[in-house]
């Protein structure tokens, strides 16, 4: 497995979660890719009680490998109340050709954009390591 | 790790539930992580511990480890250049572990999500199977594919994840041409470290989770070409 190695990367694990009332409007996060509001509680191994000042943060443009990241986070009452994406990755134009060499039983077609709201996304992207240095490098920019 | 952890929890009524959840993956990247230097697997790598010296988790994982790269013919395997690197298969582990500890807790509707790899249990909050969207591999933006699912895990492997080398423990080499393989499986921790194994075994990898009972899968090549296993269609939405 090839280790990256990042100096100075912190390990940030956070946890978005949706606490849901026990009423009629139940409402699940649908998320399509990119995300553009996200509610999370930033959480990391040792500071946990120190708050955030409120306002509107932005990250300087970091390369999430298939293109430019950039993050903006909302801070209010001392939380992450929001993250935009104001730049993120797109990727390079490819061709498709066909491969006649699979197995009689296995499946083959082109992938195409699917626009179904979905629940949640597998396929973990580069962006997720250039991410955390940019929620790392903003939020300390919030810090009380 | 370093990688976002999402839990959605249907009819949770406070934050308990997550504080744990939080509480078992610091627990698990404080042991397992490469990164940090006081933890387990830091230790062993500077050769300050024998084996029956390693936790009863670390034990574990070495087992399945070994268990995994006997199943795959030595595609999965967790020594590097003679350094532990357990990722591949402890990511899966603990989600699985942060899920049974939901179910204990008494939840049913629930998903775990680390790093992209996935435990789905029960339905969403509208009352419907969970719906899972592959993303693009060649486009992140995009998802091409969703499925419909419950009570399985849901990994995928690719070069988004890993950068441009892929590294392949059977002949040294970093050369592929698949961008990404999705396994479902009956939980997240199969569905991990056969996606991990497969995804190193290149074009080959789609046939071997074919030829497993118990897995499907979706892989995609660098040309947008998608193969997936024959029983992969009954969980497409």
């Amino acid at each position: 497995m090839k280790k990256i190695a990042l100096t100075g990367l912190l390990i940030v694990i956070f946890i978005a979660y949706l606490i849901h009332e026990n009423s009629e409007s139940k409402e699940a996060m649908n998320i399509t890719a990119p995300p553009s509001t996200t509610s999370v509680a930033p959480t990391q191994t040792t500071d946990t009680s120190v708050p955030y000042k409120d306002g509107e943060y932005t990250s300087s443009v970091g390369d999430a490998y298939f293109g430019p990241l950039q993050i903006k986070l909302t801070i209010s009452s001392g939380k992450i109340a929001n993250i935009d994406f104001p730049r993120y990755p797109n990727d390079r134009q490819t061709s498709i050709e066909i491969n006649g060499q699979a197995l009689p039983i296995l499946r083959q077609e082109a992938i195409q954009a699917q626009g179904d709201k979905v629940d949640i996304v597998t396929g973990a992207t580069q962006t997720s390591d250039a991410f955390n240095l940019l929620l790392q490098e903003t939020l300390s920019k919030a810090k009380v | 790790m370093g990688m976002p952890i999402t839990v959605d929890i249907v009819d949770a009524q406070n934050d308990e539930i997550f504080q744990s959840v939080f509480d078992l993956f610091t627990a698990v990247d404080n042991k397992f992580s490469t990164y940090k230097t006081a933890s387990e697997v830091a230790h062993i790598n500077r050769g300050e511990l024998e084996v029956e010296q390693y936790s009863a988790d670390m034990k574990e994982i070495v087992y399945l480890a070994n268990q995994t790269n006997y199943q795959t013919e030595g595609f999965f395997d967790i020594y590097h250049d003679g350094k532990m690197d357990p990722s591949g298969i402890v990511k899966g582990w603990a989600i699985l572990k942060a899920s049974n500890l939901i179910k204990d807790a008494g939840f049913e509707n629930f998903y775990v999500d680390a790093g992209a790899d996935i435990q789905v249990s029960g339905k969403n909050s509208e009352g419907e199977l969970w719906k899972v969207g592959i993303r693009n591999p060649l486009n992140p933006r995009e998802i091409v594919k969703v499925i419909r699912l419950t009570g399985k895990g849901v990994a995928t492997s690719g070069i988004y994840e890993r950068g441009k080398h892929i590294y392949n423990p059977k002949n040294n080499s970093f050369e592929t041409d698949l961008a990404s393989i999705t396994v479902i499986g009956p939980n997240i921790l199969e569905a991990d470290r056969f996606a991990t194994a497969s995804f190193a075994m290149g074009r080959m990898g789609i046939e071997f989770i074919e030829a497993q009972q118990d897995l499907e899968g979706y892989m995609i090549d660098r040309n947008g070409l998608a193969t997936y296993t024959s029983g992969f269609e009954r969980y497409i939405a």
